[in-house]
This record gives structure tokens, sequence and C-alpha cells, in this order.
């Protein structure tokens, strides 16, 4: 089953995601915070990771950089998560290695679901992913 | 002439006449004799002595001693004639000798001569003597002659001394006489003269006095005059300098009250004016030390002195801002003071120093609120959409009841109006702030206009209003452009065409005009007032909206405004192309073709990303 990781400190974007991915079919888990982030990535080894990047303890850019150089977690797909656009910070995150940044005031739960949908899809069709 | 004259004069013509009656006298008897050569020489010989002796006796500047001298020789000659002459020996042609030497002058050339003639002479004599040759005349007659030659050579020679002295003599004391002459003739001159002067200037004494007395006269007058204009003059000066003493209280107290730090330095920097707010931000001791420190602060983004060496360069005034003083922050504005009455000659500069640390952080607080207010309205709003669509979606059959599910649509069309509005607040701080960054890239409108429209298509819920595209007949050049932001300002001016827009549809097109590619959103919706097409592209602006009922169109009021700021940043130009009520509006959008000098990097950074900032907040 694929499995989504939401690491997000706010609990009304994470209850409200962890939702929409759980009728949506999906597996999932979360933190709420950067270091647990890195632990659930860890030992969880999800799918897909929802990264936000402002978080206390830990940011989402820390945890993308310590994932991607640990050779067991660079491969998981991760999605930023970020309140504005065009920021230095998400472009930060896709030179590091990061599928995508989703703006979170932008896109519906539905619409963030079907990237993430899109996003696996590549993937599954590659058969990159080893968590699956 | 006196008597002893007189009777010189006679004997001068008594000897002359027996002189040249003598003469003739041996001439005559050789002639009677028929001995005609001797009769010519005797004749020759008189003559020639006869002359000379004509021509001493009747000079006048020969002087006594050597007319004496003359006639002593005369005599000797005559008793020369007498003795020897008649005897035929022919030695009268030596009375050519004295005269020779007369004629010389007794000068060194006569002397030679002589010398010379006496030569012959004695070789003569000797050669007579030893009978070498012979010759007829007697030993006597040669003596004689010798002696008559010696005793007039020595004559002559000391008649030229004395008469050469005497005649010195006599050219000393003319010339003397001469001079003192002439000193008594400009002695005289000059005593005329000064009589002359004298005369003048009692003239002119006289003329003087009169001139006085009429001056003395009229200096009263003026003294009068003169009393009464100084009177005038000084009020004047002290109307003046009491208006000046005004003005400069008045420019004093300003400089010194000015909100502002006000340093004013001529450019030699002799002058230099400072007021208090300046003392206290620069702490400098005295007002040229205060100069001295703002060198100091200043030296890193210019050199100062040069500055106001040079009058501000080009005369052109400088802002520097943000620079930290003790912990403080300043704006300072540099400014030639040019003199525009005589020829815009620089003066000298003045210095304002503006406090701007309040300033700054009402301005970061500014940016703090709009970041927090961004994240932390944005947060539950995106969870109020989020949660009420997935009610919609997912528990659409706990919500049957259409009262409800009505309800609910309310809620989650109130957020997504509520999330567009918080935006676009956003937007205008950011774009106000000129905090928006551009990622500008060469861009083919032809094809980023049709994915737009596409995106928008599916995402925008409408009714039988009809979005086209009319693609361009002729290749359209890519422009310069952030294509997020033209996704905004088209969605912006589609949204309102829409909006508006009750039938028909809306075309978007494009065209290449001069150096832009414009962008046209044709409808055929209501149109807008001729009077309400000015208030357009302002802030909070809704055409056909007053305060009450500005919420019919839904907007935040913003969207025109955010379009053209976002244009206008681009280096384009939004426009209404025309209006007509109940026909429709054509809104356009114009972007710069790409080229050479926009390709290069235009990115503008923000010099803090928002999310640093509310970091930064956050800790």
């Amino acid at each position: 089953m694929t499995k989504i990781l939401i690491v997000e400190d706010d609990p009304l974007m994470s209850r409200m995601y962890q939702k929409i991915f759980k009728f949506e079919g999906f597996e999932v888990d979360f933190a709420s915070n950067g270091e647990e982030g890195l632990d659930k990535i860890r030992t969880g080894k999800p799918t897909l990771v929802l990264l936000d990047i402002m978080m206390p303890k830990m940011n989402g850019l820390e945890v993308l950089d310590k994932v991607k150089i640990d050779p067991d977690t660079k491969d998981i797909p991760i999605i930023m998560l970020t309140n504005l656009a065009g920021t230095q910070d998400a472009e930060a995150a896709l030179t590091k290695g990061a599928v995508k940044y989703i703006i979170k005031s932008e896109y519906e739960p539905k619409q963030v679901v079907n990237m993430v949908k899109e996003i696996l899809a590549g993937y599954t069709r590659d058969a990159v992913p080893a968590a699956s | 002439m006196t008597q002893k004259e007189k009777w010189r004069e006679l004997l001068l013509k008594i000897i002359l006449i027996v002189g040249g009656i003598t003469l003739t006298l041996f001439p005559v008897v050789y002639a009677l004799q028929d001995k005609w050569f001797f009769a010519a020489i005797e004749g020759l010989s008189g003559l020639f002595l006869w002359i000379a002796f004509v021509v001493v006796v009747t000079r006048h500047t020969y002087s006594w001693p050597a007319r004496i001298g003359w006639l002593g020789v005369m005599l000797v000659l005559v008793v020369l004639l007498f003795t020897g002459g008649i005897s035929g020996t022919g030695l009268y042609w030596w009375t050519l000798m004295p005269i020779i030497s007369f004629i010389l002058f007794g000068s060194k050339k006569g002397l030679r001569a002589l010398l010379t003639g006496y030569l012959v002479f004695f070789s003569i004599v000797f050669l007579r003597h030893f009978h070498v040759v012979e010759i007829y005349y007697s030993m006597t007659e040669m003596v004689m002659g010798l002696s008559a030659v010696a005793v007039v050579s020595i004559l002559m020679y000391n008649y030229e001394n004395i008469a050469g002295k005497t005649r010195d003599e006599a050219q000393q004391k003319a010339d003397l006489l001469t001079e003192q002459a002439e000193q008594k003739q400009a002695v005289e001159n000059k005593l005329i003269e000064n009589l002359n002067k004298l005369e003048d200037e009692k003239e002119k004494q006289y003329d003087i006095r009169t001139a006085m007395l009429n001056l003395l006269e009229d200096a009263k007058d003026l003294e009068k005059q003169l009393q009464q204009e100084k009177a005038g003059v000084e009020e004047k000066i002290i109307e003046r300098t009491q208006e000046l003493s005004n003005t400069k209280a008045k420019l004093d107290s300003s400089i010194e009250n000015l909100p502002l730090g006000f340093i004013m330095s001529d450019i030699k920097e002799k002058l230099v004016v400072t007021n208090t707010l300046a003392n206290t931000i620069l702490e400098g001791k005295d007002q040229k030390d205060n100069l001295n420190k703002l060198k100091a602060v200043l030296k890193d983004k210019l050199d100062l002195g040069k500055y106001i060496k040079n009058c501000g360069k080009d005369k052109k005034s400088l802002v520097f801002t943000d620079i930290e003083i003790n912990g403080r922050f300043f704006q300072f504005l540099l400014s030639p003071i040019i003199v525009k009455e005589t020829n815009e000659v620089c003066i000298g500069i003045v210095i304002l120093i503006q406090d701007i640390t309040e300033a700054k952080n009402l301005e970061r607080s500014k940016d703090e609120f709009f970041s927090i207010a961004s994240h932390e309205l944005r947060t539950p709003l995106t969870a109020i959409r989020g949660n009420t669509s997935m009610i919609l979606e997912y528990y659409a059959n706990a919500i049957k009841d259409p009262e409800l599910k009505a309800m609910v649509d309310d809620i989650h069309s109130s957020s997504i109006r509520l999330i567009n509005i918080v935006n676009d607040f956003l937007n205008v701080s950011r774009l106000e702030q000129s905090r928006m960054v551009y990622d500008l890239k060469e861009t083919n409108l032809d094809k980023l206009i049709p994915e737009i429209i596409k995106e928008y298509d599916v995402t925008s819920s409408r009714q039988k209003i009809s979005i086209d595209y009319t693609p361009p007949k002729a290749t359209i050049p890519t422009v310069m452009a952030d294509t997020d932001k033209v996704r905004q300002v088209l969605i912006n001016l589609l949204g309102n065409a829409l909006k508006f827009t009750t039938k028909g549809g809306v075309v978007i097109s494009i065209a290449t005009e001069d150096k832009f590619v414009k962008v046209l959103v044709t409808d055929t919706g209501r149109g807008i007032p001729l009077k309400q097409q000015s208030l357009l592209f302002h802030k909070f602006q809704q055409t056909g909206s007053s305060l009450f009922t500005r919420d019919t169109a839904g907007g935040s009021g913003l969207g025109l405004y955010i379009s053209r700021m976002m244009i206008e940043g681009m280096g384009g130009e939004v426009k209404l192309e025309r209006s007509e009520e109940n026909i429709g509006s054509v809104f356009s959008f114009s972007l710069p073709i790409a080229n050479k000098t926009n390709k290069v990097d235009r990115l503008t950074k923000l010099h803090l990303s928002e999310n640093e900032k509310v970091d930064n907040n956050k800790a």
C-alpha cells in the first residue's frame, strides 16, 4: 500500500491532508516537527513525503538535506509544502532534490492528492521507489 | 677801429705796395736786358712771394705774432732778392719752401717736406763744395739761401705753434663767450618763462579763489543735502538690518528647529553651519568637527571632501540611506547650493540628516505584519476551504439537506474569496514596496496564453460564456516576462470579463505593436461608463460600486491595480482600450519584446525572503 508521510506542524493543515489522503485510500502517517519527520522517514520508509518548510526544531529544508544525503532515504520523493509562492526557500528546495513545491493556500486538498498521484504514477512506471 | 689798428693797416698797405713794386722790378730789369728766361723766373718767384705775403697779411685770423713773423720773412726775402737775385743765380725757388710749409700748416707733413728740401739743398752745397758737380752760383748765395730757409723754417714752425695755440685760445674764448651768451640767453628765457608762469599762476590763483568760494557755497548746500540723505539712508539701513536680522533669525530658527540634522558648508569648508540635531547625531566638538565626523561616516560611500570641493560633482544631489551611527539609522541628503541669479554658481553644499530608525522600524513591522497576516490568515482559511470541500465531496450523503449543503457551499466560497483577498493584499504590499520579484524569461505568448486559458477553463465554474483564443496571423516575437505574473494578470482580466458578461463571450487575441506584444481581452459585457473609466487601475476601485454596493462584484477591488503594477514592473502597460455600455470592453496588456538589452538578468532579489522574516518573528 502507498504510504504518505505528512510532516506539518500546524494541526489544522496536518489533519486536513491526513483526511484527504485517507479518503483517497492512502496509508497515512504524520509528524508534527522536523525531527520527528526525519525519524519517521528513516524508520517508516514512506512512499512519498509531504514536507512543510517552516517547522519548529528542524525546518523542512534541513530535513530535506538529511534525507537526500542518506542513501537509504535519498530516493523517497519529497514534496515541499509552503505558504508563499516564488520564495527563495521553495526554489532552494527544488535544487536540493525536492520533486515539487506546493503553495498550500493555492490548492484544494483534492488537487494536492491529484498532484501526488501524478508524481507517483511517474515513479511506478519507472519502478524507482524502493519503499512500495 | 682803434688808432693803433689804423696805423697797422696803413703800414701793411705800404709794405704790400713796396713789396709788389720791388718784386716787379727784377723781371722788368731782366726783360730790358733781353734776358727773358731770368725775367720769367724772377717774375714768377716774385709773384708767388707776393701772393704769399698778401695772403698772410690779409688773413685776419692770424694773430699778430704770426703776422710779424711773416713780415720778418718778407724782409729777409727782400734782402735776399737785393743781394743775390740780380746776379742771376736762381735760388729764389727756395722761397717756395716756406710757402709749402705754410700751406701744410706746420704739420708733420710740412716738416717732412722742409727736411727733404734741406737735404736736397745740403746735398747740392756738399756736391759743389767738393767739386763733384760744377754749379756756377757763388757760395755766398748758397749760405744766404740756406740761412733764409732756416730762418723761415724756424719762424714757420714757431709761428704754427704760436698761431695754433692762439687759435685754440681764441676759439676757447669764443666758445666761452658763446657759452656765456647762451647761458645768459637761457637765464633770460627762464626769467621770462618764470615771469609768465607767475602771471599764469596769479590768474589761476584768482580763478581758484573764485572757484573755491563757489565751491564753499555749493558745499554748504551739499552738506545739507547729504545730511538729509544720510538720515534717510540710516533709516533705510536700520530698516534693512532689521529685516535681515529678522530673516536670519527666521532662518536660524528654521534650521535649528528642523526635524533634520542640518550641515551647510561652503566649497572651501571654511564656513560650516550645523544645527543642534546635527551636533547630537554626529557628536562633533564643533561645526568643523561635525563635518569631519560626517566624512568618516560616509567614507565607504563617498569622498565627501571631494564632493564639497567639486560642489556636488555635476551639481547633483545625492541620497544615502540606511547609514548606521551608534545603532540608529540615518538618511543623508547631500545637495549643492546653486545661486540661480548668478549664472548657476555653486557656493556650497547642504547636508540633511534624517533619522529613519523609526521609519525603518515601522516599515519592518508593516512588512512583518503582512507576512504574519499572510501566514496566519491563510493557514486557517486554507483549512476551512479544504475541509468544506472535503465535506462537499466525501460527505454528500450526510448533508442531503439542501439548506445545510447551501450553507457549507457558502462557507467554502467565502473561504476562497477570503484567500484571494488576502493574496491581493499581500501582492499589493509587495508591489508597493517594490519587493515583488520578477523572474523574467523569454516567453512565447502565443504558446503561454492558450495554456493559461485551458487551465482556467477547467478550474472556473461558469455558464454559457465562452472563452476563445484567436491565434495571431503573423509570428509573434518572444517577450521578456514572468510567466506566473502574466498568468495572474490574464486570469484577473479574464475573471473581470466573465464577471460582467452575461451573454456572448470573451475573446483573447495577441498582436505585435512597436516594441511590444499586446494581449487583448475583449468581452461583450455591460461596459464601463466613461466617467468611471479613469478610476480603473486604482486601489479599491470597482466600476459601478459605491461603498455599499461594492460587494456585488465580489472582489477586493485590487485586481486591476495589481495587474497594472505587475505589468509595469515587467516594463509593459495595462490599458482599457475601449468600452461601451452594454456592448462590451476591451482590456489589454503589453510586454516588451525580448532583445539583447533586456535579456540580461533583471531579477530583483529580495533582501530578506518572507519566510526568513516569519522565522525571525517566530524565534
